[in-house]
Order: structure tokens, then C-alpha cells, then sequence
């Protein structure tokens, strides 16, 4: 069987190689984007099975890419689960978990990444 | 190599300064003192290596222009006669580098076909990070594009064009964050491996990327690399891990390619990488994990810090105390061993 494809966008490469390395070792195959036009770039090249996208981004933000792929009937259907920096982490941000499920993203992933919780999003929406 | 490789992208630091200095004085808790220091002033760091050689500590640091000269003049003022050198630099940064070591050999291999030779080194989890002088950042980004191709961008004037904005997010991200117990995102350790030291003439780093292409075709993984100053001139240090191994001669391998170069193995090291929201320059970060890792009582061999990443080296038998220090003062929500 085929490996299952997911893409990962984050303007922070570390965090998009700490994520990829986790799921290869789990037998996914893992694309990498490191910034909103550049994954848009990336789905339109190979469309992917999952996108974990990221919020704060240049150039394009996690929410645009959300909506955009979701107003688009050709990529309505990619699950989208979102990287969220919540809480005192963040506390200049106006970006919340509301806002991120208001985007029509399927899941969000608050950071830091619990692995087994997020295996577990990616799990029940493949 | 014959054809390309293919990476993710690079990015480019402008405006900012590169220090180094050296502290001769056998002073263990050196880094820790002057990264409190830098840090009671909330002076970011975007790139800092710190080297150990026979207890003289070597920092290679850069901070954006505004700042550098409130910090030679504390450097000064706190720890007295100092070797200090300063110049205007930019910091160029490829990924993902996978661990291969075949993309840093490639990188010096360019680098010194121009005669640009880098400043500074170091490697985060997915990038390499190398400072060079200002007036040569043009030159270097331009000629990345012939032994690499990044996905989104065909040509130079592709990147430029899409660099617009993200410097004034970047700042503006970094601000931000302000926790009492910082997060990590990431926390990986790996044991079983050998530090390398190379003390070599500066103007050889560009062969010493032969040597790196030669580890990649062992299939060998590089899992830290940082350069330290040198108090000689046009003298550089590098040191470097690679996995313990009994069937490779690893400092034959470099004695072949550059037959002066000065080479030490310390053999039985480990390695930590601890990844967060912008781990590579925040004040204040680096400053915790050093007075906790003192408290400890861990003895680091070297440390690197840059993109969103903080990685050092200790002896192996001490690797645990160091992570049990780290979970200590960091929100650590996981631990993953990774096999060499």
C-alpha cells in the first residue's frame, strides 16, 4: 500500500524537520513548506493526503491558505489540521483557537506537539 | 557532485554583526556569565556558538547592528582584556540538511570557490547556518544556485522577490514571547558519538568540504557542527560530531585531504537539540539552559544556537543529568532518543 502523504508548513524549519522526522518514523512520507506560497506551491505540485499548517506565517498565513484550499473544490477535501501557539506564549497574537475552527480547518494542534495526540488527529482523518 | 540537490529553501539575515571573542581564562561558567549578561540587557541572539579548547572558551555571536556595541562595550567592562573582533556580517541559512553531510561539503565546497570563506558555522535540527561578511552575502546567495535547487525558487531574483515582509514578521514574532517556563517543542538526544576537532587554516575550509562529501559517502550522519574564533590569524576551528565507530579513521580521512590541519577526536560524546519558538535568538533562553546545565554540574563541549534551535555536546555518561536539568526549567512535553 501506498504511504500516506502529508505535507507540513511552518515558517520555522526546525519545527517542520522535528515534525516530519516524527512521522516518518511512524511511515508517512512527508513533504516540507516554509511558508504559506510556498505549501500553496507544494499542493498544487503533488496533492497531499493531510496538511499541518501553521498560523503565523509571511507572505500567506495559515488562515488564508485554510480558507483558500477549502473554497476550492479541487482541495476541499484535504484535511487541514492547524499548528496553533496558544496561550502566554503568544500574548501579542490575535490568532485563537476560535479563529483557527472558524477557518474550516478539520483539527488544530496546539504547540508544543503532544506526538500522540497528533498522530491521533491525523489517524481519524485519514 | 554531478547533478543538483534539492533542499527546502534558505534564508538570509541582514544588518546585523558578527562578535567573537575569546575568554583564556579557565573559566568554566564563562557562556553562562555572559549569556546572563546579554540577557539582563534583552539583547537577542540570532547565531551563537561556544567552544571549548583545553578550558579557554571561543564564542562566535551576532546581534543585530544597534546592539553591538553595547555588548563589546559590556564584554569589556564585565570580563576585562578580551580578544574581540567585530564586523558587519549577514548570516545565510540552507534546509533541510537531513543530517547529511554532504550539504555542508557542498556549501564550503562553494563558498570557497569564491574565496568567501564563512565566519562562523553552525547546524540547527534542518539547517546550516554560516555567517559571512556583508559585502560578499550577494555574491554567495547567487551561487547556491548552482550546486543546489530550492523547490519554490528557480533563481535568485525568485527568492528576492519573495523575501518581502518576512524580516518585519520575524521581529515582530520574536517580541512576543515572553513565558515565565518556556516551551520546547522538541527535545532529542542521541548518544554514540565522536566530537571532532579540526584547527585548520582558514583559507582550507573550502577542502575541508571534501572530507564532509567523504563522510556523506560513508553514510555517515553529521549531527553537530559549529566553528569556535582562533587567537591565531587566518586560523579557524571547526568541531563536528560523527557516530563512534571502530571501522572508520576519521581523522586519517581529514589528515588526507588537508595534511596541516590539527585534528582531536574526544570519543564517547552526546548530543541534545532542544527546538522552540524561536530557541535560535530569544534573550534569556540560552542564558536558563546554561546556569541550569552548571547547576547539574554538566560539562558542555560545545554549543550552537540558531534558527529556532539550541543544540550541545556533553560527555555521554552525562547526557541524562543533562536532560533531567533541561526538563527542570523548560516546559518539555516530550523526550525522543534518536538512533545514530
Amino acid at each position: 500500500m501506498a504511504k500516506k502523504y502529508i505535507l507540513v508548513v511552518d515558517d520555522d524549519p526546525d519545527l517542520v524537520e522535528t515534525v516530519a522526522m516524527m512521522l516518518e518514523s511512524r511511515g508517512f512520507e512527508v513533504g516540507r513548506a516554509y511558508d504559506g506560497i510556498e505549501g500553496e506551491e507544494s499542493i498544487k505540485e503533488r496533492r497531499p493526503d493531510l496538511i499541518i499548517l501553521d498560523i503565523m506565517m509571511p507572505r500567506k498565513d495559515g488562515y488564508v491558505l485554510c480558507s483558500e484550499l477549502k473554497a476550492n473544490e479541487e482541495t476541499a477535501d484535504i484535511p487541514v489540521v492547524l499548528l496553533t501557539a496558544v496561550g502566554e506564549a503568544v500574548p501579542t497574537t490575535t490568532y485563537t483557537h476560535a479563529d483557527g475552527m472558524s477557518t474550516e480547518a478539520d483539527d488544530y494542534i496546539p504547540k508544543p506537539i503532544d506526538t500522540d495526540g497528533l498522530l491521533e488527529v491525523i489517524t481519524g482523518l485519514l | 557532485m554531478n547533478t543538483s540537490t534539492r533542499l527546502g529553501g534558505f534564508k538570509v539575515l541582514k544588518d546585523v554583526v558578527w562578535i567573537s571573542l575569546i575568554h583564556p581564562k579557565g573559566d568554566d561558567r564563562f557562556p553562562t556569565a555572559f549569556s546572563n549578561l546579554i540577557a539582563g540587557e534583552k539583547i537577542n541572539l540570532p547565531f551563537l556558538t561556544s567552544g571549548d579548547q583545553n578550558r579557554a572558551w571561543g564564542l562566535n555571536l551576532v546581534v543585530d547592528v544597534p546592539d553591538a556595541q553595547k555588548i563589546s562595550d559590556l564584554i569589556k567592562s564585565e570580563f576585562g582584556d578580551i580578544n574581540l573582533m567585530t564586523t558587519r556580517a549577514a548570516i545565510l541559512s540552507i534546509f533541510p540538511h537531513r543530517s547529511n553531510p554532504e550539504i555542508i561539503g557542498v556549501l564550503l565546497d562553494v563558498l570557497g570557490k569564491l574565496g568567501n570563506q564563512p565566519i562562523a558555522l553552525a547546524n540547527s535540527p534542518s539547517a546550516i547556518s554560516a555567517v559571512l561578511s556583508e559585502d560578499v552575502i550577494n555574491e554567495a546567495t547567487n551561487a547556491l544556485f548552482d550546486p543546489f535547487q530550492f523547490g519554490p525558487y528557480r533563481t535568485p531574483a525568485d527568492w528576492k522577490l519573495a523575501q518581502k515582509g518576512k524580516e518585519k514578521l520575524y521581529k515582530e514574532v520574536v517580541a512576543s514571547y515572553q513565558e515565565k517556563k518556556p516551551k520546547v517543542y522538541g527535545l532529542e538526544w542521541q548518544e554514540a558519538q565522536e566530537l571532532l576537532h579540526v584547527k585548520l587554516d582558514s583559507a582550507h575550509l573550502g577542502a575541508m568540504g571534501a572530507a564532509f562529501k567523504d563522510f556523506a559517502q560513508l553514510g555517515l550522519v553529521l549531527t553537530f557542527l559549529i566553528s569556535r574564533p582562533s587567537k591565531e590569524k587566518n586560523k579557524g576551528n571547526l568541531f563536528f560530531c560523527l557516530p563512534e565507530s571502530d571501522k572508520h579513521n576519521y581523522i586519517g580521512m581529514i589528515q588526507k585531504l588537508l595534511p596541516q590541519a590539527s585534528t582531536v577526536e574526544d570519543p564517547s560524546v552526546a548530543s541534545f537539540s532542544m527546538n522552540g519558538p524561536h530557541f535560535g535568538d530569544r534573550y534569556g533562553i540560552i542564558g536558563e539552559l546554561l546556569m541550569a546545565l552548571d547547576e547539574a554540574r554538566v560539562e558542555l563541549l560545545g554549543l550552537s544556537c540558531s534558527i529556532h534551535s539550541i543544540t550541545g555536546v556533553l560527555p555521554a555518561d552525562q547526557i541524562h543529568s543533562a536532560i533531567e536539568a533541561i526538563q527542570g526549567c523548560f516546559d518539555v512535553p516530550s523526550v525522543i532518543k534518536k538512533e545514530v
